[in-house]
């Protein structure tokens, strides 16, 4: 391990996953492998991501593919949620004024 | 809970589990309690019928299980535990909870007493993963409105440590920041989650604030309002002196610019004030006032 990120055959060791799970991911894009040297890392920062994909695959029977879709219908959903959090706000300024 | 008849297989116990979570589990449902609800019996339901003697003993007590004697020790000492587990503290309404993974802590007060505070998901039925990096922890901070107005410090208390943290004026509502290793210890050496805050900005009572302008009211009275003059309008930073044109009207609208909410992260920068003027128009007149109005009146009919 060396500073805020996590080797990457630890990594493997400690979620006990296979290499080709954590490769899928990294190949739709959804998790980073850092290459330096002849080391490979994942940033401690990815790690929370990861967790999530892990449980996703592992508990939920999501696929790679899947789990893709989701990650992009939750980003939607948390960015209508704060729209409409906006939007709430906006209407109880709006009938404050009437008042 | 997981619509499993009495000889559901494991398998089918594991199906059925994992066909609920992917509607249910917290993590696709953000910000949705009702579903962390239901995510915690189906969790429950799981975890007894996937483990032998859980099932056993959640046939013997389970139908009376508000009753049964056992219940109330082990509800008291959960009581115990869990004042012991109250570590929120601080000032200006905070409130914590964890989303995504789930702790102990997340089982309802049935299976605490049933099984112990000990009792965890993760051991048989859902897939057991192994934890590296702690939760992230969920919170809300509620400011004034004067405060949020200013780059000032707060200091909580996570955990038992004590954290300042510098909240930048002009903060919106709802906005949220990442205090990163704040949140749950991380497990084998791993880092500790992070503290999301989300800040709560208060309605003010003289003050309305959308985006960076502020709305407020200011009264003149009836001969300000007709003959113009000077009136003193409170900001929030202090009162300024206002030119009032004559022959204005109730309900007119000021702007005085640079007199709104700060921008944030943007020091110097400030959004609008916008005034509306309210008239006040005099009330219990004296026979000499009533006189006078009534000659005013009589000029401007003829």
């Amino acid at each position: 391990m060396s500073g805020n990120r996590l080797l990457y055959s630890e990594c493997l060791r400690i979620y006990e996953v296979e290499e080709s799970f954590i490769e899928s991911l990294r190949d739709v894009g959804l998790i980073h492998v850092i290459d330096q040297d002849d080391d490979r890392f994942i940033e401690y920062d990815d790690l929370s991501d990861l967790e999530q994909f892990i449980r996703w695959h592992y508990e939920m029977d999501i696929n790679v593919a899947g789990i893709d879709a989701l990650r992009h219908m939750l980003d939607r959903v948390r960015s209508l949620q704060s729209e409409i959090e906006r939007l709430v706000g906006e209407l109880r300024f709006y009938k404050s004024l009437q008042q | 809970m997981l619509g499993v008849d009495r000889n559901a297989s494991a398998e089918d116990i594991k199906k059925a589990y994992r066909k609920l979570a992917r509607k249910l589990h917290p993590d696709l449902n953000p910000n949705d309690k009702e579903a962390q609800k239901k995510f915690q019996e189906l969790n429950e339901a799981n975890e007894v019928l996937s483990d032998p003697e859980k099932r056993a003993k959640y046939d013997k007590y389970g139908e009376n299980w508000k009753h049964g004697e056992e219940y109330e020790k082990a509800q008291q000492q959960y009581r115990q535990q869990s004042s012991r587990q109250q570590q929120w503290s601080g000032q200006g309404g905070q409130t914590f909870y964890t989303e995504g993974d789930f702790s102990d802590d997340d089982f309802s007060d049935f299976f605490h007493s049933m099984f112990g505070s000990g009792f965890s998901r993760r051991q048989s039925g859902a897939g057991t993963r192994n934890k590296f990096k702690g939760a992230d922890y969920q919170a809300e901070l509620r400011l004034t409105l004067r405060q949020a107005m200013q780059t000032h410090q707060q200091a909580l208390s996570i955990n038992g440590k004590n954290v300042r943290i510098t909240i930048p004026a002009g903060v919106a509502d709802g906005q949220k920041i990442k205090l990163a290793g704040y949140g749950q210890p991380g497990v084998n050496g791993g880092p500790n989650g992070d503290l999301y805050i989300t800040f709560i900005i208060e309605d003010d009572p003289a003050f309305k604030r959308l985006g960076d302008d502020l709305y407020t009211d200011a009264v003149i009275d009836l001969y300000t309002a007709v003959l113009g003059g000077e009136t003193m309008i409170d900001t929030l930073d202090g009162q300024v002196k206002m030119t009032i044109k004559p022959g204005t009207q109730p309900n007119a609208k000021l702007r005085l610019k640079g007199k709104g909410f700060p921008l944030y992260k943007k020091e110097g920068r400030f959004g609008d004030l916008y005034v509306t003027l309210k008239v006040h128009l005099p009330e219990h007149l004296s026979d000499k006032e009533k006189e006078l109005f009534t000659q005013l009146s009589k000029i401007r009919k003829q």
